[in-house]
């Protein structure tokens, strides 16, 4: 752990003193969650809670890049967390449960990266259930604006896993 | 085994919220998955977390077992509770859930797959020496049926061998019947269990339905939790039940309790399960009919006349925990009833009323316990079963817990759907099932034909 518990305490007064409901920090391998105002659902469970074994749901993938935390912290809560969908984008959502994959195997470019453009069907990403594994196109042509979910983590059915600018086809030139 | 610490949910409605709370009273962190409908359900709330693991279609959603050992995983719980309905009953859930090494709050699934073929479960009983209503092995065929029904007896009940919940069952009065019921059976059996396969047994018109709670644990331990009647049913969907039965006698009782333990026993079951027993009240004789291999719907009478928390039993058990409790520890103390309150109209023929929820004040009384999931503002999705709430009534006798309920439902207020408790006011002020006159067929062939 990167702090004494002095430390938290001294920043628990810090944030009861300041004009912020929430502190996040992250340290390594160390995080700390503070509220003014109870839990929030995002952060309810605790990442270290209890002695619950660690379980990654990469396992046999990717094992260089393994997660350091249960994906229990990682993942959003649910699809009414999405972020704010600026003008002139639209959502992929997931159509299952499952675990997110960006590449085709460990270690193999992803599919796509912010900025990346699409034609209709080309692949996005893949989700896996238990093994079975789903391919999840684009749904439309246009430009990746934002990877909303993370590589080897849980994604819940309805969640966000990119924005996509339509209207911009995979040469670039804006579509009339 | 290392003790539990988090558990998935993987079940809705008011069994979800039961086991939440039992989770919570045992230190235990929850995660509900929920579908798409369910999302700002009350589960959904009570939990540390709730997981979207699919569209409204419970086929999608709380019968997709890739979606749920995915999400248990991914969430971090090193354990799953299927509830009632639903996957509970399937053995595919435990054989996944091991593989994953999860712990399934249940039965191991070879122990879900004897019981659950009742072919399978009748000659366990039959070699067990437990009477078994005269039935018949397999019928493959009309002609099968037609000489099995013949040496049986009419009327007779022909009967799906993966049955349950009246599905694929029918009565045959006459040879001449036997044939048009046959195959509606059979395809009434296909359609809800994949299985077309069909038995049959001699029709009790005078039956009452008995049913004996248990307790195992993984250590070779089993205790019996006496009886609860469930008499009151409407097409085999059970209403209102009691504990204990008004008409078992103690001899009775000390005879079907210690069947349903060898039974228990015999399979080397782990878990709470229900073993049920029809009571021919013509003959003052019982017989097996199907042991029910999870946590039920009316596991409450039971909690209240004898003290103990069936779910929290049921986690321990699965924790690897020896009983903490001997035969002679379970005691019966006094008497308790529950009520099913749907979300039905009773007087268009049951006709489910999905929709908002305005008012929703539930009795609060002393005695009086109430299970559920909905809040004022709630709206009943019409995507899955009909069950509002428990109501569950307990005092020092019948009557008392006769009078206790029926003020409890009085003051039940309920507003923006119909719901079934007029109904279920009406049925419990009723002479005969005061008096405890009653058989499995009295509410539709008495109480609903008077009417």
């Amino acid at each position: 752990m990167g702090l004494t518990q002095d430390d938290v305490l001294n920043i628990m007064k810090m944030l009861e003193n300041s004009s912020f409901n929430e502190l996040h920090l992250e340290m390594g391998g160390f995080r700390l969650f503070l509220s003014k105002k109870g839990c929030s659902s995002a952060a309810r469970l605790p990442d270290q809670g209890a002695g619950v074994p660690v379980r990654s749901v990469m396992q046999g993938t990717n094992a260089g890049n393994a997660p350091q935390a249960p994906a229990a912290a990682a993942a959003p809560d649910s699809a009414e967390n999405d972020p704010a969908i600026p003008e002139g984008q639209i959502p992929i959502k997931s159509p299952m449960l499952g675990v997110f994959y960006r590449a085709s195997e460990p270690g193999a470019r992803p599919f796509v990266e912010e900025g990346s453009l699409v034609d209709k069907g080309d692949t996005l990403c893949i989700i896996e259930v238990m093994k079975l594994y789903s391919t999840i196109t684009a749904e439309v042509s246009g430009r990746i604006a934002k990877v909303c979910a993370q590589d080897g983590q849980m994604v819940e059915y309805g969640q966000t896993l990119f924005l996509i600018e339509p209207g911009v086809d995979a040469d670039g030139a804006q579509l009339s | 085994m290392s003790p539990l610490a988090r558990v998935f949910i993987a079940n809705r409605g008011e069994i979800a919220v039961r086991i939440i709370r039992a989770c919570r009273e045992l230190g235990l962190e929850t995660v509900a998955a929920v579908s798409a409908a369910d999302q700002d359900s009350l589960p959904a709330k009570m939990a540390e977390r709730a997981v979207c693991i699919g569209p409204h279609a419970p086929a999608q959603s709380y019968l997709n077992i890739g979606a749920i050992v995915t999400a248990a995983l991914g969430t971090g719980c090193d354990a799953v509770h299927p509830g009632y309905g639903f996957l509970a009953e399937r053995p595919e859930l435990g054989r996944a859930c091991a593989k994953h090494g999860l712990v399934l709050i249940g039965p191991k699934p070879e122990q879900i797959a004897w019981m659950g073929d009742k072919l399978s479960a009748r000659q366990t009983a039959r070699e067990l020496g437990i009477p078994l209503i005269p039935g018949s092995s397999m019928v493959r065929d009309v002609a099968e049926a037609l000489s099995a029904a013949e040496s049986v007896g009419y009327p007779v009940l022909l009967k799906a061998a993966a049955g349950g919940g009246g599905k694929g069952m029918k009565t045959v009065m006459a040879p001449e019947n036997l044939q048009t019921v046959f195959l509606e059976a059979t395809g009434e059996a296909r359609a809800a269990f994949a299985d077309g396969r069909l038995y049959l047994e001699r029709f009790i018109p005078n039956a009452r339905h008995i049913e004996v709670q248990i307790l195992a644990d993984a250590h070779g331990q089993a205790v019996h939790l006496f009886e609860r009647d469930c008499s009151v049913q409407r097409r085999y969907q059970k209403m209102i039940e009691e504990a204990p039965s008004p008409v078992v006698s103690p001899g009775l009782r000390a005879e079907v309790c210690q069947a349903a333990l060898r039974i228990a026993r015999h399979i080397g079951y782990e878990s709470a399960g229900t073993v049920e027993f029809v009571l021919d009240q013509d003959r003052g004789e019982f017989y097996f009919l199907e042991m029910n291999t999870r946590i039920q719907v009316e596991h409450p009478v039971t909690e209240m006349i004898t003290g103990l928390d069936l779910v929290q039993e049921q986690i321990r058990i699965a924790a690897g925990e020896p009983l903490g409790l001997s035969q002679e520890q379970v005691t019966i103390s006094g008497h308790a009833i529950e009520c099913r309150v749907n979300a039905e109209l009773a007087e268009a023929g049951f006709r489910p009323s999905p929709g908002r929820i305005g008012q929703w004040r539930p009795p609060e009384m002393e005695g009086v316990r109430v299970d559920t999931h909905c809040l004022p503002g709630y709206t009943v999705p019409p995507f899955y079963d009909s069950l509002l709430a428990k109501v569950i009534a307990v005092g020092r006798d019948r009557e008392g817990a006769l009078a206790r309920m029926q003020e409890a439902l009085h003051r039940f207020q309920v507003e923006g759907i119909d719901t079934t408790i007029p109904f279920l006011s009406s049925v419990l002020s009723h002479p005969d099932f005061l008096a405890g006159k009653i058989s499995t067929r009295w509410l539709e062939n008495v109480f609903c034909a008077g009417d």
